[in-house]
C-alpha cells in the first residue's frame, strides 16, 4: 500500500542524474522520446479514423486494439521524458504495466488471426474475381442480345406461315385442320411473350436503379389511365388511398405498380364487383408499407413461396393468361429498392399485394 | 429506258421474312416495286448504283428503305450509318424493321438518324398491320423529298 500511496512522490534521483545532466546525451535522448511518443500517439488516430471510415473492415476490434498498444507505448516514452527531471518511477512502473498488458493482449490475439487474415481473398484475388464477374456478365449480355434477335425469327415463320396456310387454304381444311393452325399459331405466340419477358427480366438486373424523388400519387393515376385505355376495360371501380412520395426509380416503380395493378384488373375480372384498391399505410414511423388489394379470384397462401418466382403461375392459362414473370419482376425491383414484397390472400376472396422502399433518408 | 421506279427497299436475310414481309404488303395492295436485299453489302450497291447495280438511275427510288439489324456483310447500323451519312441518300425515309427490342439497337439506330423503328412482330396479323401502317404513311402521307435531278 507504501506503493500506491508514493505513486506520484518523485524520493528517487531523476533520470537526468544518470546523464550526468549532460546536455548533449540529455537532450538526445529527451528529443527522440518525444519524435517516437508524438508518431506512436498519431497513429492510433489514423486506425481510428480508418476503423470508423470502413465500416466494413474485418477484424476492425483489431484495429482499435493495435491502436490501444500503440498509444500505450507512446506514453511510455513520454514517462522517460518525465523522469529525466523526476523520480516518479513507480508511476512509470505502473505506465509499462498498462503497456504491457495491452502489448501482450495484442499479441495473443494477433496469432489465431494469422491464418483468418491469410484466408481473406487478397486485392489482386477480388480484382481477379471481379474481372470473372464482369466477363460473365458481358456474357450473359450478349446471350439476351442473341436471343433477342435470333429466337424471335423462328416464331415469325411458325406464325406467319400458319397464319398464311388459315387464309389462302382455310376453306379447303376441314375444322379441326383450322382448330390445330390455330393452336400452332397461339403457341407461336406464347412462346414470344415468354421470349420478351424473360427478356425483360433479364434487363432488369442491367438497370441501374436511379433514385430520385417520385411522386407516387401521380404515377399510380397515370398507370391506372394507361392500363384501363391499353385493355378498354372500365369494368372495376379503381380506388386511390393516400400513396406519400418516396424516394425510387421512377420506370422501375412504374412498373411495379404496373404488374401489380394489370393483375388486379386481370383476377376481378370475373368478380361481380370487382373493386381494386390501392393505398399506402405507416405504422407507428415504421417505413411506409404501399399496397394493391383486389376482390379477385385470389389464392391459397400455401402456395405463397412460388408467388414471386420466374415462369411460375397459380392460375391455369386457359383461364387467366399470363407467363408468370410479372411477379418476379416486381420482386426483384423491390429487392433493388433495398425493400420487399409479399401478400395475403384466400382463395374467392381477393388478394392484397404489399410491397416497401427501403429505409434510410437516400433509400 | 425508264427503269421502273422502286418504292421500298427491304434489307433482310431471313428468306422467311422476306416471304412474309412481302406477303404483308401484297395483303395490303403492293404488289410492285419493291426491291429486295439480302445482306449489306448488296443494299449498299444498291443504293448507291454500284457493283451489280453500277449504272442504275438512283432517282428512281426508293422511297423508303426498310432495314433489319442483324446482317450477313455489313450490319444494319453500318448501312444506316453510310445512308445517312451521305447527302445523296440521307434524305430518304428508313425505317428499322428488326426483332430486338435492345435499348442499345434502339438508342444506336436513332442516334445514327432512322426515321423509325418497328419490332418486327411475332403474330403475322401485326405485321400486316403494321405494313399496312408503313404504307399508309411513307408511301401515300408522307410528302417525299425533292428528287434530286439526275
Amino acid at each position: 500500500m507504501d506503493f500506491f500511496s508514493k505513486l506520484f512522490s518523485s524520493d528517487f534521483m531523476p533520470h537526468g542524474h544518470c546523464y550526468y545532466w549532460r546536455p548533449a546525451i540529455l537532450w538526445l535522448h529527451v528529443i527522440s522520446d518525444s519524435v517516437i511518443a508524438l508518431a506512436y500517439y498519431t497513429i492510433p488516430v489514423a486506425l481510428i479514423y480508418l476503423v470508423r471510415k470502413r465500416r466494413d473492415l474485418v477484424f476492425h476490434w483489431m484495429f482499435v486494439m493495435f491502436g490501444v498498444f500503440i498509444f500505450a507505448c507512446g506514453t511510455t516514452h513520454v514517462m522517460n521524458i518525465w523522469e529525466v527531471w523526476h523520480g516518479t518511477y513507480r508511476l512509470g512502473g505502473m505506465v509499462k504495466v498498462v503497456t504491457a498488458v495491452a502489448s501482450i493482449v495484442t499479441a495473443v490475439v494477433l496469432w489465431p488471426l494469422v491464418p483468418k487474415a491469410l484466408a481473406l481473398p487478397s486485392a489482386a484475388q477480388l480484382a481477379a474475381a471481379n474481372a470473372d464477374l464482369a466477363a460473365a456478365y458481358g456474357e450473359l449480355e450478349s446471350f439476351s442480345y442473341t436471343v433477342s434477335h435470333d429466337l424471335r425469327a423462328p416464331l415469325r415463320g411458325i406464325d406467319g406461315y400458319s397464319s398464311l396456310l388459315l387464309e389462302d387454304h382455310g376453306e379447303k381444311l376441314p375444322p379441326d385442320a383450322r382448330r390445330y393452325l390455330d393452336l400452332v399459331r397461339e403457341s407461336a405466340q406464347q412462346m414470344g411473350k415468354l421470349v420478351d419477358d424473360l427478356l425483360d427480366f433479364a434487363r432488369l438486373s442491367r438497370h441501374p436503379v436511379a433514385k430520385d424523388s417520385v411522386r407516387t400519387s401521380e404515377l399510380v393515376r397515370g398507370v391506372v389511365e394507361e392500363l384501363r385505355d391499353a385493355q378498354g376495360d372500365r369494368h372495376a371501380r379503381v380506388t386511390l388511398g393516400p400513396l406519400p412520395d418516396c424516394r425510387a426509380d421512377e420506370a422501375l416503380l412504374r412498373q411495379v405498380y404496373r404488374n401489380l395493378i394489370s393483375n388486379a384488373l386481370k383476377f376481378t375480372r370475373k368478380a361481380e364487383r370487382p373493386v381494386v384498391e390501392i393505398g399506402s399505410r405507416a405504422e407507428n414511423g415504421a417505413r411506409t408499407t404501399y399496397y394493391v388489394k383486389d376482390n379477385g379470384v385470389g389464392f391459397d397462401m400455401k402456395y405463397t413461396g412460388k408467388l414471386f418466382g420466374v415462369f411460375q403461375r397459380l392460375h391455369r392459362s386457359e383461364d387467366y393468361e399470363g407467363t408468370g414473370v410479372g411477379l418476379a419482376i416486381v420482386e426483384r425491383i423491390v429487392r433493388r429498392h433495398g425493400g420487399r414484397v409479399w401478400a395475403e390472400a384466400a382463395p374467392g376472396r381477393g388478394a392484397t399485394f404489399f410491397f416497401t422502399l427501403g429505409g434510410g433518408p437516400d433509400a | 429506258m425508264p427503269e421502273t421506279p422502286v418504292q421500298v427497299l427491304l434489307v433482310e436475310d431471313n428468306p422467311n421474312d422476306v416471304e412474309l414481309t412481302l406477303q404483308a404488303f401484297r395483303r395490303n395492295n403492293v404488289t410492285e416495286g419493291i426491291h429486295v436485299a439480302r445482306d449489306g453489302a448488296e443494299a449498299l450497291d444498291f443504293l448507291f448504283c454500284t457493283g451489280a447495280h453500277a449504272g442504275r438511275d438512283p432517282a428512281s427510288g426508293p422511297r423508303l428503305i426498310l432495314l433489319d439489324l442483324k446482317l450477313p456483310k455489313v450490319d444494319g447500323l453500318e448501312v444506316l450509318r453510310r445512308v445517312k451519312a451521305d447527302p445523296q441518300t440521307r434524305a430518304i425515309p428508313l425505317v428499322v424493321l428488326t426483332s430486338s427490342s435492345q435499348e442499345r439497337d434502339v438508342a444506336e439506330s436513332y442516334r445514327s438518324g432512322a426515321n423509325s423503328y418497328l419490332v418486327k412482330p411475332i403474330d403475322f396479323n401485326r405485321l400486316r398491320d403494321a405494313v399496312r401502317s408503313i404504307v399508309a404513311y411513307w408511301l401515300a402521307l408522307n410528302e417525299p423529298p425533292l428528287r434530286r435531278a439526275a
